[in-house]
């Protein structure tokens, strides 16, 4: 199923605090690794990706550093900061809370009234 | 086009968009390694190559849009809370100037030189900060060499007082960048290069200790062992940071303890000259009688003209304004040192982080010996309390200083140190940077 562009970009950086919060990861995996938990839903392009990412070390949620894998490349890996968690955290509370107001509206009113 | 062809003007239309040059090899390489990785897994899927790099660079993006994205991230920025911090702290030195304590023992005005000092150190701090400091990472022996052969000329050419060359003091407060740039060399060296380091403290803090300057040549040891300790932590060499610690430290307490037995003797001499207890009396009969706001007994003047002597300008300034003028210098102080170890941890990269910990580190022990002598305890020798006692070559040397480590807070959290030397980049396993 593909979703409204708006919508995915406003979770987007919760997003990607929630795939490197149990692991450190960089940016390629993060993409194939996304698609892979969201069953495609989400097909996120590099272009978006990387401004987040460098934003997000900018404001010090995450953190970098040069690592080599199993291939001999050497790749930037991203890593969540305790402030970046706790910017999950909220951003998560955050969208529960929206989602969950969502669904009552959507429950209560009926499709077709909450959307006229 | 041939696909390599297509992905280095890619990437040359993503960087071109990006303003801010430093940042552009970190992104180029970044971005590379993706599309790498894209036109891998499309081939292993079966692809041409050709195809394959064709579908790859389709789904980065438009090169416009994520280049002109990074752009409005990478803008260099400037940190006002520390600039905020120094300016307060020179208009309070040109204020003591102007109002308190305007002309030195000879009858001469202090304000004009003290001007046209800050205006050189405006200067000197400005193209400093512009200066980029990873050019200490990728000359790091050039700065040594530099730093040492400016002590060695000062230490010959300089007219001395006393038997000591009396500039060697501005030159001994660029040691520890030296030894910034030294560390940064010893990476993944082990144990031998922590050995290695710890001989350089010893070297380093020798020069300001045959130049006679011995309260500086312990501060320099010390600011040079705690670069170490960090880089140690930091498993910059390599090796097991508690163990590399505790050797560390227990030789550098073997060190030092030997250092203070053979000079024994030099010791107890330099403490009995620096003024013997007569004038740390004094101090602390000034103190005494310092109330929190407005003048103390001004009696006390009629016995040593202290508002000349600008070693314990500090304690006058308590006596003469009350303890309020003491804590609103101290905690402009201490304010910029937290800061600036602050930003040095959370925002800088590795060569940032031991060049900005050299600055601090300088700053650090000169405010602190000074303190401590202004409250009655002469131990250390108090040189100046930067930016807010008189001091021509002090100011400017100390604001450089400053500059340079502005310029690393500048760059941000991004890793600067030459991106594309993958030896210079650390293992997955031991990720020191966090």
């Amino acid at each position: 199923m593909q979703v409204n562009k708006s919508l995915l970009a406003s979770s987007t950086t919760m997003l990607v605090l929630k795939l490197l919060e149990k692991e450190d990861m960089y940016g390629y995996q993060m993409i194939e690794v996304l698609a892979k938990r969201s069953d495609n839903t989400f097909s996120l392009k590099a272009g978006t990706l990387y401004p987040i990412l460098h934003g997000l070390e900018k404001q010090g949620m995450l953190s970098s550093y040069e690592g080599t894998t199993d291939s001999a490349r050497v790749r930037k890996y991203y890593n969540l900061t305790s402030k970046g968690r706790r910017l999950l955290h909220e951003k998560q509370a955050e969208w529960n809370a929206y989602s969950d107001a969502v669904n009552k509206v959507l429950k209560r009113g009926g499709a077709g009234y909450a959307f006229s | 086009m041939p696909s390599h062809e297509s992905i280095s003007a890619y990437i040359n239309e993503v960087c071109n968009q990006v303003r801010w040059k430093r940042v552009r090899p970190v992104i180029a390489r970044e971005i590379e390694n993706h599309i790498d990785d894209q036109i891998q897994s499309y081939i292993s899927s079966g692809m041409e190559p050709d195809e394959a790099t064709e579908k790859a660079l389709l789904q980065m993006g438009d090169p416009l849009e994520i280049g002109s994205a990074l752009d409005r991230t990478h803008r260099p920025k400037p940190e006002w809370s520390m600039l905020i911090l120094i300016a307060a702290a020179l208009l309070i030195g040109l204020a003591i100037r102007m109002f308190v304590s305007p002309v030195n023992e000879f009858g001469q005005p202090l304000l004009p030189s003290s001007l046209l000092a800050v205006a050189i150190g405006v200067v000197c701090m400005t193209a400093v900060y512009f200066f980029d400091f990873s050019l200490i990472g990728k000359y790091p022996k050039l700065t040594q060499a530099l730093i040492i052969f400016s002590a060695l000329v000062t230490f010959v050419l300089s007219p001395r007082v006393k038997g000591a060359p009396l500039y060697l003091y501005y030159v001994v407060l660029l040691l520890p960048i030296a030894y910034a740039a030294f560390i940064y060399i010893q990476r993944k060296k082990g144990y031998w290069g922590i050995a290695l380091s710890l001989i350089a403290a010893f070297v380093l803090s020798g020069i300001a200790f045959v130049g006679s300057l011995w309260s500086e040549a312990l501060l320099v040891f010390l600011s040079c062992l705690i670069m170490l300790n960090i880089a140690i932590a930091k498993e910059w060499f390599c090796s097991k940071s508690a163990l590399g610690l505790i050797l560390t430290n227990l030789s550098a307490l073997a060190g030092v303890l030997a250092v203070i037995l053979t000079h024994i003797e030099y010791i107890t001499r330099w403490f009995g000259s620096i003024g013997g207890y007569y004038l740390p009396n004094l101090v602390k009969a000034l103190l005494r009688s310092s109330k929190l706001f407005g003048q103390g007994d001004p009696t006390l003047y009629n016995v040593l003209p202290f508002s000349y002597d600008e070693r314990y300008l500090l304690a006058y300034l308590t006596h003469r304004f009350g303890w309020i003028a003491f804590f609103v210098i101290v905690t402009v102080l201490t304010a910029f040192i937290v800061r600036g170890f602050y930003l040095a941890f959370k925002k800088a990269s590795i060569l940032g982080l031991f060049i900005s910990t050299a600055v601090l580190l300088t700053f650090t022990f000169q405010t602190i010996a000074y303190i401590i002598c202004n409250l009655g305890f002469p131990i250390l020798f108090a040189g100046t309390l930067p930016f807010i006692t008189y001091g021509k070559t002090a100011t400017v040397v100390n604001m450089a200083l400053i500059g340079l480590m502005l310029s690393v807070f500048r760059t941000g959290a991004l890793r600067f140190d030459n991106p594309y030397d993958s030896a210079n980049s650390l293992s997955k396993k031991s990720h020191p940077l966090n």
